[in-house]
């Protein structure tokens, strides 16, 4: 039982834009974005997501630029 | 050369031939100054993630072209100029583009709607304020 907790717990993550090579980050595709952002419109940290490092920046990057063109909300607090 | 693609934004109630004369203008700007426009994308009128010039919902039109960095200067120019134009960002997607082997590619619809299937919150509190006029103040 502790065992299995723990296995759970040391599961690792894999980035999901390394083990797939054709999905592309962009700014433009609110429903990737959407998986990364909370319901309150906060970008996801890495250590959930599982993203890479680069990944975590370009996807980081991405959502930055979608809430500029409203695509994506800054905040879903008090609109 | 490089490659950008510029997003604008107009409000709901902007008519479409005027959006049109935007793209055209945009168009004429990056074919005078020795640009190629790749593509243009119309996403049509779709909700927005928040409220801009009092305004929920807005018309993207997504322009793709290959050109010099000064005719971006020259299209956003132009894009703060224009008053029906609410929102525009331009994003470089590639450097070192050779002219002659860019393609024309064939238009793309927009991203599919993610909010617009949500209900709105608040709904009644903007039904409420929304008629608040001042037809109650006296003198």
């Amino acid at each position: 039982m502790a065992m299995e907790k723990r296995q759970q717990q040391n599961r690792k993550k894999v980035c999901r834009f390394c083990a797939d090579p054709k999905a592309l980050i962009d700014y433009k595709d609110v429903r990737l974005l959407g998986n990364f952002i909370t319901d309150r419109g906060k970008i996801i940290p890495r250590r959930i997501s599982g993203n890479c490092a680069m990944h975590q920046r370009e996807t980081q990057n991405a959502v930055k630029r979608a809430r500029v063109l409203a695509l994506v909300p800054f905040s879903t607090v008090g609109i | 050369m490089r490659r950008y693609e510029t997003i604008f934004i107009t409000p709901e109630a902007v008519a479409d031939e005027s959006v049109k004369e935007t793209v055209e203008k945009m168009h004429g700007i990056i074919q005078k100054m020795g640009g190629k426009i790749v593509r243009t994308d119309y996403w049509g009128r779709r909700t927005m993630a928040y409220e801009i010039a009092k305004g929920r919902r807005g018309q993207y039109v997504l322009v793709v072209y290959v050109a010099g960095s000064d005719v971006v200067a020259e299209v956003e120019r132009n894009l703060h100029i224009n008053e029906t134009v609410i929102r525009f960002h331009t994003v470089k997607i590639a450097d070192d583009v050779d002219l002659a082997t860019v393609e024309v590619e064939e238009t793309k619809p927009g991203p599919s709607e993610l909010f617009a299937e949500r209900p709105q919150r608040r709904d009644f509190a903007e039904a409420d304020m929304g008629d608040d006029s001042m037809d109650d103040q006296g003198v």
